[in-house]
């Protein structure tokens, strides 16, 4: 590795070269969102079960994701995983890597996305749920109208700094060869001779801090919208 | 109008009621007193389905039903003939005082959105409120927000309403209000059963008074015979010890 002055200006070019990856961290954030939210939802139902077996499931599951460094949860998956399916007989080396990305992705923030729901749905008073059914609602409407919309307002600054962690999360897909900004970065630098690691790490560093900060403002102007007039909990 | 017989509940080892029978007829006005513990609360939620009673049966302007093998749809039924105002209000906290009120009108009655908003500014206007529609409860004093809980209640239209307590929760400057108001719905002949300690207040609205004590009907009557001069030791020791927590007021 040749020591070359620091170049401050070829930050700006390498950015606008990272971000050409822009798309992929995109979709496998959007994508795992999603699924995380699913994943986590039918958590957070299981765990308010009235059937006790549901409910050990649903918490062995939580506090077993919980415990394990994303990173070795990818490996676990993507790597583990496979071998013991091929031992069943079934082949997964034809899976889409992105697409097995995004479920390990969802899977490592399930767990998370499900304790934020249960805590703010628990932070919603039983009260709310029975003055909907005494004017005759059904359980779903109460849910839907009364109950959603006031653990939703609760759930927001969480929700926010669930997708912020998310973000950063997919950086690791690098470590199976998925070309995000991270991924990209390294290219760049390879290609580059690991000649100027310190410049495209740092323009890689900004488009990150960028986005998080973006999202930390639109959460907290979401927050604000989403609460004017009315406080939340009693 | 409305029937319950043996009435049975028990959460855990602990039974609350242990065969309350009630009747109530149309116009009436029922105060249900007793100790807290005494299973009042339990046998209003009963008859709400928000609690379900173990045994007994319940009828309201003759549809009856079975506690034991009562149905979802049974359940929905009869709850359509009843509402409940809360002891802690209740209020949906991320709807306005308007929309508290027409919620149950457009969801569950599917009446059309302007007649809802019409018929709910009608009953906010009789209860006080007509300066608060767009408010939200948490910017509305308990009086205020107990005020439209009984809107909401009313503009159900039920056959009775239940009220849980309705002034225990408020200082005593806004029981007066409160008070006030459940006694112009009163006046309207709308049925109500109403769980209170206010005896006063009981002595005062109800046509028909009724005492429980550890999960039983003690004794029940008028207003004159159960307050002013009770058959029963334990009714008795009851008012008793209200009259004299009474002459200790300020």
């Amino acid at each position: 590795m040749s020591n070359q002055p620091f170049k401050a200006g070829l930050i700006p070019e390498y950015v606008i070269k990272i971000l050409g990856a822009f798309p992929t961290t995109l979709i496998l954030a959007v994508a795992a969102l999603i699924i995380g939210i699913a994943i986590g939802a039918c958590l957070a139902a299981a765990s308010f079960s009235t059937k006790k077996p549901v409910r050990v499931i649903a918490s062995g599951y939580i506090h077993f994701i919980r415990g394990i460094p994303p990173l070795v949860l990818i490996y676990l998956l993507y790597l583990g995983f496979p071998q013991l399916m091929k031992r069943l007989g079934v082949d997964m080396s034809a899976v889409d890597k992105k697409a097995y990305m995004i479920v390990i992705f969802a899977i490592a923030i399930s767990a998370g996305f499900s304790e934020m729901m249960r805590s703010s749905f628990l932070a919603i008073d039983k009260g709310q749920t029975e003055a909907a059914l005494s004017i005759g609602m059904t359980k779903l409407q109460a849910f839907r109208r009364i109950v959603f919309p006031q653990a939703f307002g609760v759930a927001l600054p969480s929700l926010g700094n669930n997708i912020i962690m998310l973000i950063k999360l997919t950086s690791l897909g690098f470590v199976i060869g998925i070309v995000d900004l991270m991924g990209k970065a390294r290219i760049i630098i390879t290609i580059g001779y690991r000649t100027r690691m310190l410049e495209v790490y740092l323009a890689l560093a900004v488009i990150y801090w960028a986005m998080c900060f973006l999202l930390e403002r639109l959460n907290k102007h979401l927050v604000r919208v989403y609460t004017k007039g009315k406080k939340q909990t009693q | 109008m409305l029937e319950v017989r043996g009435v049975k509940k028990s959460f855990g080892k602990n039974a609350v009621l242990k065969g309350v029978d009630l009747s109530v007829a149309k116009g009436d006005v029922v105060a249900i007193i007793g100790a807290s513990g005494s299973g009042k609360t339990t046998l209003l939620r009963c008859l709400n389905f928000l609690e379900r009673a173990d045994e007994g049966t319940l009828s309201i302007g003759g549809d009856e039903v079975n506690f034991k093998s009562v149905n979802k749809k049974e359940i929905h039924r009869l709850r359509g003939k009843t509402a409940m105002v809360f002891q802690n209000y209740c209020l949906f906290n991320n709807k306005t005082v308007l929309q508290n009120v027409t919620e149950g009108l457009i969801v569950v009655r599917k009446i059309p959105k302007q007649q809802a908003i019409e018929k709910a500014t009608e009953l906010l206007v009789k209860v006080g409120l007509s300066d608060k529609l767009d408010s939200y409860p948490s910017s509305l004093s308990g009086g205020q927000q107990q005020r439209v809980g009984i809107a909401r209640a009313m503009a159900q239209s039920p056959d009775v309403i239940l009220l849980d307590e309705p002034t225990s929760a408020l200082d005593p400057e806004l029981v007066g209000e409160t008070l006030a108001v459940i006694r112009n719905v009163a006046k309207e002949g709308i049925t109500m059963i109403i769980v209170t300690h206010e005896m006063l207040f009981a002595y005062d609205i109800a046509n028909k008074v009724v005492f429980i004590d550890e999960g039983l009907v003690v004794e029940q009557g008028t207003p004159t015979e159960v307050l002013i001069s009770p058959k029963e030791e334990r009714t008795q020791r009851f008012i008793s010890r209200f009259n004299l927590s009474s002459n200790y007021s300020i």
